[in-house]
């Protein structure tokens, strides 16, 4: 025990500082989970065609005939995703480098519409701006501060006298950052086209494919699930830390999903922010609602104590209290099921979805709600619900024999 | 005193914080104080006289304390778990008398 620990520490921990100190990680998942809320706007417009589809017969022909009106919110929001993170990833990478220009957040949606947006004869094509823009709108974020991070630092930018108001200042120091920007992105976006006949958000995409769809199998969200429940045991928040990786993916396919069904196609991904949060994460990270109640019908004093401060948040998903005051970080007892317990459940979900059995994320919806809420919500499939509920019993199942020792120590203690 | 918390969403924090007001309220003390998500700490620079994060953000408490440039400390576990309003606030007393 004490090797693994010591192995652990080693390895864990130092992984854990590093992506928190890397700001450019940071900023990209600060700036997904920011549009978070864009989307789930997004897919609220899409309920009415998700309701029709699973209902057919009138309701359908009466969504058909106002689809029009119905999902056009959905072409400003899902449709156009990247265009939000690219603002949202660039203010939070500036704010991380304390950069106090308001203009970056514009630059950065310059460089990201000249990369992605087509023109023939004046009018634009601007599907690259959904789903497939996301990996775009990072690299045009990270671009667009980055120059003016450099520009300030080796003070390539026109300087007013300190009179001068900082709204007028501002435009004045962003204009050499601007002219690199538009000069570097229309010679790729030209290049693209050019030489490769294609766009850049292509080439991107081409690029990534592998990435995306190894990330959206059984085998990653598995890695991703053990790794988030390690971190946990050390006391660290794993989701927080490991979404700065997964995050792009899990959003990028949720809108993809989203996109699917407002075509009247079925949607392909399992790996959704939602499948995580909903399913995977059902009480909180560990899904321990059932050690919740079981705590709090113990007879050892302690753990009564914690299990019924900690059952009204673990209802909405809130753990904290339960992860730190049980605690199960360390503990030796629970250990076993926390970390591989919710590995488990994980490829049973995924499995159960990417067959058939359950019904596949649509799209977003709002988290931090009683067990099996989300599931709905994000499936409108009655079974998915059914299954989150079925995790957390799962989960009780794990924990119960690991539970009892732990409590009979505890009693011990409590006796002496 | 004004104490700023920091938490992953902003919301287990949010926990203690109700209970650091109680306790602050009822020893007639002023205080205050509010609960943020570590992706909102820069917003808050210079605003606070402490910060306080959460124990599973520990790995991040430097990033935390450069972003709101006041003295940052990560909560004691039990502190957090029990959202324990007096031993927090002591700690956050403790922390600016540093």
């Amino acid at each position: 025990m004490n090797k693994l620990q010591e192995w652990l520490q080693k390895w864990l921990m130092p992984i854990a500082t590093m992506l928190e100190k890397q700001k450019h990680l940071q900023a990209i998942k600060d700036g997904i989970v920011g549009i978070v809320p864009i989307i789930i706007i997004g897919s609220f417009c899409l309920v009415p065609t998700g309701v029709g589809n699973l209902i057919g017969g009138g309701v359908l022909e009466w969504v058909n005939a106002h689809n029009d009106i119905l999902t056009l919110p959905t072409y400003f929001t899902t449709n156009i995703m990247s265009l939000y993170a690219v603002l949202y990833i660039a203010n939070s990478l500036a704010k991380r480098y304390k950069i106090k220009n308001v203009l970056v957040g514009a630059s950065a949606i310059l460089v990201h519409l000249i990369l992605s947006v087509t023109v023939t004869e004046g009018a634009w094509n601007v599907t690259y701006l959904a789903a497939e823009g996301l990996f775009v709108a990072i690299i045009s974020a990270i671009f667009a501060v980055e120059v003016v991070r450099l520009c300030n630092k080796y003070h390539l930018t026109i300087k007013m006298p300190d009179s001068v108001p900082p709204m007028v200042a501002d435009s004045f120091s962003i204009l050499i950052p601007l002219i690199i920007d538009v000069v570097a992105a229309t010679a790729v976006a030209s290049l693209c086209q050019t030489f490769g006949g294609t766009t850049f958000p292509q080439v991107i995409m081409n690029v990534l494919a592998p990435a995306i769809s190894s990330m959206d199998s059984l085998p990653a969200v598995m890695i991703v699930v053990l790794l988030t429940q390690l971190l946990w045991v050390f006391g660290l928040h794993g989701a927080a830390i490991t979404s700065s990786v997964w995050a792009p993916f899990a959003i990028a396919n949720a809108t993809a999903n989203a996109a699917a069904v407002a075509a009247g196609q079925a949607p392909t991904h399992v790996f959704t922010f939602g499948f995580y949060y909903g399913f995977l994460q059902v009480s909180g990270s560990g899904m321990t609602l059932g050690l919740v109640m079981m705590m709090m019908m113990s007879k050892a004093k302690s753990l009564k104590t914690i299990g019924r401060i900690g059952f009204i948040p673990s209802l909405f998903g809130v753990n904290e209290p339960i992860i730190f005051g049980v605690p199960l970080i360390m503990n030796p007892f629970l250990m076993i099921p926390f970390v591989f317990g919710p590995v488990v459940i994980a490829a049973l979900n995924y499995l159960a979805m990417s067959t058939g059995l359950v019904g596949l994320p649509l799209w977003e919806s709002p988290g931090f709600l009683p067990p099996g809420f989300q599931a709905f919500l994000l499936t409108l499939d009655w079974k998915a619900a059914v299954m989150a509920l079925l995790n957390v019993v799962l989960m009780t199942v794990f924990y119960y024999p690991f539970f009892k020792m732990m409590e009979a120590d505890e009693l011990k203690k409590e006796a002496e | 005193m004004r104490v700023l918390v920091v938490c992953n969403a902003g919301m287990s924090s949010s926990i203690l914080v109700k209970k650091m007001k109680e306790y602050a309220a009822s020893q007639g003390e002023e205080l205050e104080i509010k609960a943020v998500s570590s992706a909102s700490a820069e917003d808050e620079a210079g605003e606070w006289d402490v910060c306080l994060v959460g124990p599973q953000l520990m790995h991040a408490v430097d990033e935390i304390q450069e972003a709101v440039e006041v003295p940052t400390e990560a909560v004691e576990m039990r502190t957090y778990a029990m959202a324990d309003g007096k031993a927090a606030l002591a700690q956050a007393k403790a922390l600016l008398e540093k």
